[in-house]
C-alpha cells in the first residue's frame, strides 16, 4: 500500500518531486551511456582550457576530459549513496521503533549503540575491508555503519515523544499490539524526520564515498569518483586550476539539492493528512 | 450483577529523582451493566488515573479492577489485549486522540481489524459506517483526515471508535471539557442515546457539577485520591455529607443569578499529593475538623443504605457496623 499510495501521490499531486526522482535516476542512465575508460583517456589530452570546445571542463593534470569524469562519476557515487542511505534507513527506522519501547532490552541496545558510536567508525570500515576484502559493497556496509546508528536514535527520540501522545495511547486502548502501535502509529508520524535525515544522509554518503576512497576502499583510482576527484583538484586551485575540483564539487552540490528537495517535496505529500 | 469492580486500588508516580506523587489511594466502587457512574473532583485528584487503573492502562501498585468477572490484573497482555474490545476510553482531548495520519474511517476500522478478524472488508466498512451513522456523522467522513473536521466532530468519531466493537464499558475522561456549551449538550445526548441502545456501561470522568448531574446514576467524589462520598447523584446532591462534598457542591453558580447562595468555602489549598497528610486527607481545611479528625484516617462508612461518606462526623448507618 505504501509504495502505489508513494507513486500514486507522486504522479498526481506532486510533479516536482517526480521530477527529482526522474532527474537522479537520468543523471545515473547518461553516465553509464556515455563510454568511459579512464586507462584510454588519461595522458592522451594536455589542453587545459576551459570552456566550449573539446573539453568543457577542461582536462585534469593527468590529462583527462574532466567533463567526461564529472559524467562517470555519477556511475559509481550515485548507486553507492543511494543504497547506503537505504540500507542505513532499512535498518535503521525498524531498529530505531523497537529501541523506543519501556524494556530493559531496548535500554541495554541503547548502551551498546552508545559503545558502539564511541569507536571511530572509518576506522572500523578499515578493519572490515582488511578482514573480508576490498570489494565495492563495502562501501555500503561502511556508510550504513555511520548513519544507521543515526537513524535508530532520531527515529527512537520521535518515537519516544509520540508516545506520550493521545492517539497512542488510544491504540492501546483499542487493543493494538506493539507492532501496530509501531508501524500504523509511530512511523507514519515520523515520516517527515526521517526524509530529511535521508536526504541528508545520501548528500553526506557522497562524502564518506571520497573519503572512502581517498583510502583506497571502494572506489579505487583510475576509476571516477567526485570526492577523490574534488580531492585531487583542490592542490591544484592554489595553482590557478580550478577547474579540476570545481566541476566535481558542482555535480555533488546539485545532487544534494535534488535529494533535499525530494525529501521536501515528499514529505509535503505524505503530509497531507496531518495539519502543518 | 456488577460489571466493573475497583477493589482498594493504589497509584503512585515517580519521576527519575522526583518526589513520589501519590495519586490513587484505596480506591473501591463498582459498576453495573447500562449505569453511569461519575467520579468528579478537581485536578489532581486522581480521576484520570482511575480512568486508566479501570482499564489497566497503568499498572496497579496494589488492589484489583475486575471487569465482567475477571481479574484484569492477573491477566497476561494478550489477554488483556483481546478484552479491550468490550471496554475502552474516550479522551477529553479530541484532535489529540485521533492519529493525524489515518483518515477518519480507518480510525474507526481499528478495532474491527484488531479484534473482529474474521469480518470481510465489506463487512468492515458497513460496520464502520454503522458506527459513524450513529454518532450522526455519516459516511462522507470515512475519507477526511482529523484536522479537516470540527472539535465536536472529532469528538464523535473518537466515540464511533469506541462503539464499533460494541463494548459494555466505556470510559469517558471528561469527553466534553474541550467543547463549546451547544457541541456539549449535543454530545451528552449522544452519549445518553448510545447508552439506551447497547445498554452501556460509563464510567464518567468530570470537574463540572452540573454535567455529572445530568448524566450519572450514581456520583463518587474524590479528594486526593480517596473517595469521600458516593452515592446515587439525586441523593448525593440533595443531602451533601461529606464537607468536601459541600464545598463543591456550593461552589457551583446558579442558572439564575438572582439566587443567592450560602457558599460554604474551605480554608487553605489541597495538600500536595507527594506530602499526604495524616488522618483524614481534609482536616486542616475542614470548618469541623478537630484533633478526632487528624488522629484517624476514616474509610467510606454507610450513611444510608445507598449512600457512603468518609467522614468521622457523619453518624453510621443503622444498619452498618463502624470499621475498626
Amino acid at each position: 500500500m505504501a509504495s502505489r499510495g508513494l507513486v500514486g501521490a507522486l504522479r498526481r499531486i506532486d510533479p516536482i518531486a517526480a521530477a527529482g526522482v526522474l532527474l537522479v535516476i537520468s543523471f545515473i542512465v547518461i553516465a553509464y551511456a556515455v563510454p568511459y575508460s579512464p586507462i584510454d583517456d588519461a595522458n592522451a589530452h594536455r589542453e587545459s582550457l576551459v570552456g566550449p570546445g573539446k573539453y568543457w571542463f577542461g582536462t585534469d593534470n593527468l590529462g583527462r576530459d574532466v567533463f567526461r569524469r564529472v559524467l562517470a562519476g555519477a556511475r559509481l557515487d550515485l548507486p553507492l549513496a543511494l543504497s547506503g542511505m537505504a540500507v542505513s534507513l532499512i535498518l535503521g527506522v525498524p531498529l530505531g521503533l523497537l529501541a523506543s519501547q519501556k524494556s530493559r532490552w531496548a535500554e541495554r541496545f541503547m548502551r551498546g549503540l552508545d559503545m558502539f558510536q564511541a569507536f571511530p567508525l572509518l576506522v572500523l570500515a578499515i578493519v572490515l575491508v582488511a578482514l573480508a576484502g576490498n570489494h565495492l559493497y563495502m562501501v555500503v556496509v561502511a556508510i550504513a555503519l555511520i548513519n544507521t546508528p543515526r537513524f535508530i536514535r532520531l527515529v527512537r527520540s520521535e518515537a519516544l515523544s509520540l508516545r506520550e501522545s493521545r492517539f497512542v495511547e488510544a491504540a492501546v486502548a483499542i487493543g493494538a499490539t506493539r507492532a501496530r502501535v509501531m508501524f500504523r502509529h509511530l512511523l507514519p508520524n515520523t515520516t517527515g524526520t526521517i526524509l530529511v535525515q535521508a536526504s541528508l544522509t545520501a548528500a553526506q554518503s557522497i562524502v564518506v564515498i571520497a573519503a572512502l576512497a581517498y583510502l583506497g576502499i571502494g572506489i579505487r583510482p583510475p576509476q571516477a569518483s567526485w570526492g577523490a576527484m574534488i580531492k585531487d583538484g583542490s592542490q591544484g586551485i592554489t595553482t590557478g586550476q580550478w577547474w579540476i575540483a570545481i566541476f566535481p564539487g558542482i555535480a555533488v552540490f546539485i545532487c544534494v539539492l535534488l535529494f533535499n528537495q525530494i525529501a521536501d517535496r515528499l514529505e509535503k505529500v505524505l503530509s497531507r493528512g496531518a495539519r502543518g | 450483577m456488577t460489571l466493573v469492580r475497583l477493589d482498594n486500588v493504589y497509584k503512585s508516580f515517580q519521576r527519575a529523582g522526583g518526589p513520589v506523587v501519590n495519586a490513587v489511594n484505596g480506591v473501591s466502587f463498582e459498576i453495573s451493566p447500562g449505569e453511569t457512574v461519575a467520579l468528579i473532583g478537581e485536578s489532581g485528584s486522581g480521576k484520570s488515573t482511575i480512568a486508566r487503573l479501570a482499564l489497566r492502562l497503568y499498572e496497579l501498585d496494589a488492589g484489583t479492577v475486575y471487569f465482567d468477572g475477571r481479574d484484569l490484573t492477573t491477566l497476561s497482555r494478550d489477554e488483556l489485549r483481546h478484552l479491550r474490545a468490550d471496554m475502552t476510553i474516550v479522551f477529553q482531548e479530541p484532535y489529540e486522540s485521533l492519529n493525524p495520519r489515518q483518515r477518519i474511517g480507518r480510525t474507526v476500522e481499528e478495532p474491527l481489524v484488531i479484534h473482529e478478524q474474521k469480518l470481510t472488508a465489506a463487512e468492515r466498512h458497513g460496520r464502520v459506517v454503522d458506527a459513524l451513522n450513529h454518532v450522526a456523522l455519516g459516511e462522507n467522513f470515512y475519507e477526511r483526515y482529523p484536522h479537516e473536521i470540527s472539535g465536536g466532530q472529532q469528538q464523535r468519531v473518537g466515540i464511533a471508535r469506541a462503539l464499533v466493537t460494541r463494548p459494555k464499558f466505556i470510559v469517558l475522561d471528561e469527553p466534553t471539557s474541550s467543547l463549546d456549551l451547544s457541541v456539549r449538550a449535543q454530545i451528552l445526548q449522544l452519549l445518553a442515546d448510545l447508552q439506551d441502545e447497547f445498554n452501556l456501561a460509563y464510567l464518567f470522568i468530570s470537574h463540572d457539577i452540573h454535567t455529572v448531574e445530568y448524566v450519572s446514576d450514581r456520583i463518587c467524589v474524590m479528594y486526593l485520591g480517596q473517595i469521600v462520598e458516593v452515592g446515587p447523584t439525586a441523593e448525593v446532591f440533595a443531602n451533601p455529607q461529606h464537607p468536601y462534598t459541600q464545598a463543591l457542591l456550593s461552589s457551583s453558580l446558579s442558572a439564575d443569578p438572582r439566587v443567592k447562595k450560602e457558599r460554604f468555602l474551605l480554608g487553605g489549598e489541597i495538600p500536595s499529593a507527594t506530602n499526604l497528610p495524616p488522618g483524614c486527607f481534609l482536616h486542616g481545611r475542614c470548618p469541623s475538623g478537630d484533633d478526632a479528625c487528624a488522629a484517624a484516617h476514616v474509610p467510606l462508612h454507610a450513611y444510608t443504605a445507598t449512600h457512603a461518606v468518609a467522614c468521622i462526623k457523619v453518624p453510621w448507618h443503622a444498619d452498618a457496623e463502624p470499621a475498626s
